[in-house]
């Protein structure tokens, strides 16, 4: 961590800096009266829940509201104050002197524009450099952010690139013109941990390098503790807490910053696993025997039509022979990096992708060999939950019809009356109100909108639910709560649940066993403890390791192991080990062979040197 | 929350539409107003004292008058404009209203399957449609002529035909937009029929783009009955329609401008009616409007 002095002259004062949103009927204050100061060289966070105003503060800034937004005070940057300055004197400002960089690295670049293009923009607009400098400079800042081959990359469109080579693009435009402040707005939430690791440790170098001040917005405590030298707490506009970061972490002063702290799961400390978790570990041993789903050499490939019609259409190995057991009432949850084939993993067993290969018995019963009627009310025991709260559920239907539509399919021999009754003791277990029940889910929260969507998958009493990334787009005390939920249900019905997620900490937590997978392929299957406490894959362990912990000098002192490569393309992956071209242990065994599933301990591991 | 319990209703969608719809004032009077002229447009024989196609020689290209009767005043060849603009409307409605019914139909159908279905089928539907947008209307009409006669059933059918290969289009791709969101995966795994996906999932979500597309198809329908007319190949005389009156009004501009006025005004209502009432519709049938 770097030190910073005190006595400094700050970089930018924010004094008393408001924002408020005015109709006819009520004025909402999304920021009210927020005073901080950043000075040169150091990161300051931002942490809060969703509606907590820390993008606003952001965007009020750069002077990127809506003129519908009321801003009032003060927010002195070199002795110009932003919050009042001209569109002309901002973007003399903007780019030059304040850079940023947004959440979404797909939607930041634009599609239309080369590389190159998009970042001497910046240069030929600040610096009135000739495009042929100006290109050079791109090269170089591209080196900087680490990019392999740069002087290439800048002929390339946004489309050709990975989401974190994209965001290092962002970056290395923010800092084409050496700023003294940028302000990253969420900068690692869109991508994996692995990915997140390499952004965040290449933000701090570059800030050793270059002196520039962070102004960091985020969610994640994790990654405030391995970034951050000061952290402000927000809360519905309003400054909950503000200190250094061993103050906010060692020593919260508000029960609210506690709350959200313990709220966070922990990749490295079991601790808030709840107690039914360990009985319940018990129970399915006992259950062995009794296997709900195998599945045996399961491969899906898609078929990607090639633009040249003389080549023959190429195949995508999305799922490339994975073999699984789960027993009544077991958690496995399903982990790896985006693109992995996690959710077709589901979705193949759900029967939603047609085309594949190998064998899924599900209650004893070979799905391959189920016609599509039977198959729908097989749909009865395998129910799934999604990511996205809000487009889960149809805009257009109540949360009646939305809960009854299962029910007229799989009871149809209820009347309406026991279906409503049914209905309502299902909302009201879930944790919702009987006067929900002609509302629409626009009018719910995201938390309350997952517990509809539980609700739906639950009404059917199924034996085997998928959750895919059910928690990952909450906030983290909602998030703990959906948890909570999930794992009551399961022991109070006795359901088995196939736990997709990209957060390891929060699958850590409620699975039982925990399946690892890379490029399609099964990576490491093992009981969830042995599994954190002692990886045997070498992905395994990157993944671990790039998982930041909220606790700063425990996260600052762990030795990472940074994937550094990107993923290969799945259209190509490598022969042999598929990881090997990431992998610190490759040799010319993995070169040439493909490592089978062995057991190693307690766990089943695909690595040769393992 | 004074929800009290209300009894269990299949079309909640449609109630609540309903209830949304009453409590937008510019809907209610352009509704008012619609149903006005639908009304005025039905009694038209007992509004007024004279025969739509018989002229009156006396009152030859007379200005409107409360002394012979003739409220709107007459044409060039002396028939009563009162009569002649409610009968018109008759017809205009009736086009209007028919082709986009038809193209409703076939194009909501047409589209939403083409697009749920997808792979080839999709392919070969929506080929069909740009093969029929390759056909000239006006050829095409000529040809129903020629086949079927002059007949005012065939300007219905010659426009509905023509017009749902838009309505298809536009709800094809919404529907391949709508597929693809989680709550129609999520209809599937719970073993939804394809039929009830459809109907139940992916049209209500349609609907907002259509109801915008068919209040902008009546008055264009309108129009082109009009044009059809002007050609000679529309409405035949003595019969008549708006468009046709509007045409024949605008001609004797400077010397009877009656003529164009009531037509003229009785057309610009309608449309500016169905416009409204179709923003009505569009916002009370998405209930994330409804609230504001």
């Amino acid at each position: 961590m770097k030190a910073f002095k005190n006595d400094v002259a700050p970089l930018l004062k924010v004094s008393n800096l408001s924002v408020v949103y005015e109709n006819s009927r009520n004025a909402v204050n999304a920021v009210h009266q927020l005073s901080f100061d950043i000075t040169e060289g150091e990161t300051l966070g931002i942490v809060g829940e969703s509606g907590s105003g820390k993008t606003q503060t952001a965007l009020s800034l750069m002077g990127l509201l809506p003129p519908t937004a009321n801003i009032s005070g003060e927010a002195l940057f070199s002795s110009i104050d932003l919050l009042t300055s001209s569109e002309k004197t901002l973007n003399q400002l903007r780019g030059e002197s304040i850079s940023m960089v947004f959440q979404d690295p797909m939607s930041s670049l634009n599609p239309y524009l080369k590389i190159g293009r998009q970042m001497t923009l910046i240069l030929q607009r600040h610096r009135g450099i000739n495009h042929k400098d100006a290109l050079q400079a791109a090269s170089e800042m591209l080196d900087a952010v680490r990019i392999p081959s740069a002087r290439s990359r800048l002929n390339q469109f946004p489309h050709e690139m990975s989401g974190g080579m994209r965001q290092r693009i962002m970056i290395a435009t923010a800092l084409l013109c050496k700023p003294k402040l940028i302000i990253c707005d969420e900068p690692t939430t869109a991508l994996d941990v692995t990915v997140q690791a390499q952004i965040l440790s290449l933000l701090r170098e570059l800030q050793l390098e270059m002196g520039t001040a962070i102004l960091l917005i985020t969610h994640d405590m994790g990654v405030v503790a391995s970034t951050c030298d000061r952290v402000i707490v927000m809360r519905e506009g309003l400054e909950i807490e503000s200190g250094t970061i061993n103050q906010i972490f060692y020593n919260p002063d508000k029960s609210y910053t506690q709350d959200l702290l313990a709220a966070v799961p922990r990749i490295d400390s079991p601790k808030n696993i709840k107690e039914p978790f360990s009985t319940r570990g018990n129970h399915s041993a006992d259950n062995k025997k009794n296997v709900l789903l195998k599945v045996d050499g399961l491969k899906v490939k898609f078929e990607i039509t090639s633009p040249n019609i003389f080549r023959p259409n190429r195949f995508l190995k999305a799922i490339d022979g994975v073999s699984l057991e789960l027993g009544n009432a077991e958690t496995l949850g399903i982990v790896g990096e985006s693109g992995c084939g996690k959710s077709t993993l589901a979705q193949s067993i759900l029967k939603l992708i047609p085309e594949n290969q190998g064998r899924i018995i599900f209650l004893g019963r070979d799905l391959a060999s189920v016609d599509k009627i039977s198959m729908r009310k097989t749909r009865r025991d395998m129910q799934l939950i999604f990511q996205d709260p809000f487009a889960c559920l149809n805009p257009r239907m109540t949360v009646e019809e939305i809960l009854s539509e299962p029910l007229q399919i799989f009871s149809p021999e209820l009347n309406r009356a026991d279906q409503l009754k049914q209905v309502i003791k299902m909302l009201l277990r879930v944790g919702l109100q009987e006067s929900h029940l002609q509302r629409y889910p626009h009018e719910f929260s995201g938390g309350q909108c997952q517990r509809i969507g539980i609700a739906r998958a639950l009404i059917s009493t199924p034996k085997l639910i998928f959750c895919d990334e059910p928690v990952s787009s909450l906030d983290v005390s909602v998030q703990a709560q959906i948890l909570d939920l999930l794992m009551e249900l399961q022991t109070e019905m006795g359901i088995s649940l196939i736990f997709i997620a990209h957060d390891l900490a929060v699958v850590r937590q409620i699975s039982d066993r925990v399946l690892v997978m890379y490029l399609g392929q099964m990576m490491e299957i093992s009981p969830s403890e042995s599994l954190y406490k002692n990886p045997q894959h070498p992905y395994t362990k990157a993944l671990i390791s790039a998982v930041p912990i909220p606790d700063p000098k425990l996260q600052r002192k762990r030795t990472h192991n940074i994937l550094t490569e990107e993923i290969p393309s799945p259209l190509n992956p490598p022969s042999g080990c598929v990881f090997r071209t990431r992998c610190p242990r490759s040799d010319s065994l993995c070169e040439s062979k493909r490592p089978e599933l062995r057991l190693k301990e307690r766990a089943f591991v695909a690595c040769h040197h393992a | 929350m004074t929800e009290v319990q209300k009894k269990p209703n299949q079309n909640n969608l449609w109630k609540d539409a309903w209830i949304a719809l009453q409590a937008n004032v510019s809907t209610k009077i352009a509704l008012f107003i619609m149903l006005t002229i639908c009304l005025l447009v039905a009694m038209a024989p007992l509004l007024s004292p004279y025969q739509f196609d018989v002229p009156d020689w006396e009152n030859i290209s007379s200005a409107p008058s409360f002394v012979n009767g003739h409220f709107f005043g007459t044409d060039d060849v002396g028939r009563d404009l009162l009569a002649r603009t409610l009968y018109g409307g008759r017809i205009s409605l009736m086009v209007g209203i028919a082709a986009t019914l038809v193209s409703l139909l076939i194009g909501i159908t047409w589209g939403a399957t083409a697009g749920y279905v997808g792979g080839r089928t999709d392919q070969w539907m929506m080929r069909l449609v740009d093969v029929l947008y390759g056909l000239p209307f006006m050829f095409f009409v000529i040809l129903l002529m020629v086949f079927f006669g002059r007949n005012i059933l065939l300007i219905f059918v010659a426009i509905g035909t023509i017009n749902w290969l838009d309505m298809a289009r536009i709800v094809r791709g919404q529907t391949l937009s709508i597929k693809k969101k989680e709550f129609v995966q999520a209809a599937k795994v719970t073993g939804v029929t394809n039929f009830n996906i459809v109907r139940r999932h992916i049209i209500p979500n349609l609907l907002g783009v259509v109801i915008v597309y068919v209040t902008l198809t009546i008055p264009q329908v309108i129009l082109v009955e009009s044009f059809l007319s002007f050609l000679g190949l529309g409405v035949q005389e003595p019969m008549t329609s708006w468009g046709a009156l509007v045409n024949d009004g605008a001609q004797s501009m400077e010397t009877a401008p009656w003529a164009l006025i009531f037509p003229g005004v009785f057309l610009a209502l309608t449309l500016f009616c169905f416009n409204f009432i179709g923003d009505g519709l569009r916002d009370a049938l998405d209930p994330r409007d409804r609230n504001k």
